[in-house]
């Protein structure tokens, strides 16, 4: 259900939010002073990685949505194609979503990545990890952190990354866990769109073979958030420095832990 | 972990340190080792971890031998990787595109859109197959390139 309430599934008024906020200002116009936490540990962390940090960096939707505007189009008009399987589409809406999608420029060295989990993994990792969620591992669907800072909150990201699926843990009412985090530049980054890429007539890209809620348009499931999607091979090693927030469903984000040299997500201390 | 009991390796990493082979995971230059010997090995502190006794962290350069392993198998039907056995369980993952299908089987869950994990009875895997890939020990002067905020 969309933020406000209402129901229509053509409202795609959340796509025009994060034009107009993007659009509000300038990189860095309200760069966030510098903040430190202390861990458990007893060492000081400075805050990289807050939506306050995410929200001050420069969009990556300006490029795509200036790519639009030239055509005489807006994310609201394109976003209807891009939750749709790529073989639904026809051949011009499949060079137009190709088109809008690589827009959006390759993940750079140091960019920051968001994955979202449910608290129980986020639990699992705070207390050492086990084999199945090693603490510094990660994998599958992730988006570049600040594509996503306009979904902060539980219903925004139930809603963005379309994770009401068959047998879902998410809640669109209870908080989720954000890990953010950086990624050695020898680690593979894909843009899952080998369907449409094929189909546009533009060669192969990565395909991980899923179904719905995957799209193979390179863009996640959601009727009214542009959200660009990547995939992570298993057990993708994140950097130490990563940061693990929770979100709850009141819009507050509290940073919880940091991922430590030793490959331990250290909790930070509650004043 | 009751994987040796069963004689089944968890997917994961082993190095062998000191001479002899410990379930670890690889943290850049270092390594953690894992035991539930009782006594821990000399140098082993109790892990907080409720999977594991004890565990050290040394570095790299003192591994003698690096591999991963992989452990596959069938249940229910449905191809899984078998990961560390507690009691008469395994955690298990699945390895297929169904997870519609499966996430309704007993004692499995999907944390994530296309994963799906769970625990099941040792005794109902079948067509167990473990693959070995040996690890270069890295040439401790080199260094690794990442990608890293300030």
């Amino acid at each position: 259900m969309p933020k406000d309430g209402s129901h229509d599934p053509e409202n795609h008024h959340h796509a025009d939010d994060q034009s107009t906020h993007h659009e509000s200002g300038g990189p860095n116009d309200d760069r966030p002073a510098d903040r430190y936490v202390q861990l458990a540990d007893g060492t000081d962390h400075r805050v990289w990685a807050s939506n306050d940090h995410l929200r001050a960096q420069a969009s990556r939707f300006e490029a795509a949505d200036a790519w639009l505007s030239e055509r005489g189009l807006t994310r609201a008009d394109v976003q209807r194609l891009l939750v749709q399987p790529a073989d639904w589409l026809n051949g011009a809406q499949r060079e137009l979503v190709y088109g809008f999608r690589h827009e959006f420029s390759d993940v750079a060295s140091g960019e920051g990545i968001q994955k979202i989990t449910d608290t129980a993994q986020a639990d699992s990792r705070l207390a050492g990890g086990s084999p199945r969620f090693p603490p510094d591992e990660t994998g599958g669907s992730v988006s570049v952190a600040r594509d996503t800072h306009h979904l902060d909150d539980p219903e925004r990201i139930y809603d963005g990354l379309a994770l009401e699926y068959e047998g879902t843990g998410f809640d669109p009412n209870k908080p989720v866990i954000a890990m953010r985090f950086t990624v050695d530049d020898t680690t593979d980054i894909h843009v899952p769109d080998q369907q449409l890429s094929r189909l546009a007539g533009h060669g192969d890209s990565y395909d991980p073979g899923y179904s719905y809620p995957f799209t193979g348009t390179g863009f996640t499931a959601s009727d009214h958030f542009t959200v660009p999607e990547y995939f992570l091979d298993a057990k993708t090693t994140m950097n130490p420095g990563a940061e693990m927030y929770r979100i709850n469903p009141d819009g507050s984000e509290e940073l919880i832990a940091v991922l430590s040299n030793q490959s331990r997500w250290i909790q930070v201390k509650v004043p | 972990m009751k994987n040796d009991e069963y004689g089944i390796r968890a997917t994961g990493e082993y190095a062998k340190y000191a001479g002899r082979v410990y379930f670890a995971h690889k943290v850049r230059d270092s390594i953690w080792l894992h035991s539930d010997d009782d006594p821990l090995p000399t140098g082993f502190e109790p892990s907080p971890m409720d999977w594991i006794k004890g565990e050290r962290f040394v570095p790299m350069a003192e591994i003698e031998e690096l591999f991963r392993a992989r452990t596959t198998c069938t249940w229910r039907g449905h191809p899984f990787e078998v990961g560390i056995i507690v009691g008469d369980s395994a955690n298990v993952t699945y390895l297929g595109k169904d997870f519609d299908s499966v996430v309704g089987l007993p004692g499995l869950s999907r944390p994530d859109k296309y994963e799906v994990i769970g625990m099941v009875p040792v005794s109902e895997l079948t067509d167990l197959e473990e693959h070995i890939e040996e690890v270069p020990l890295a040439d401790p002067s080199s260094n690794e390139t990442t990608r890293g905020h300030e």
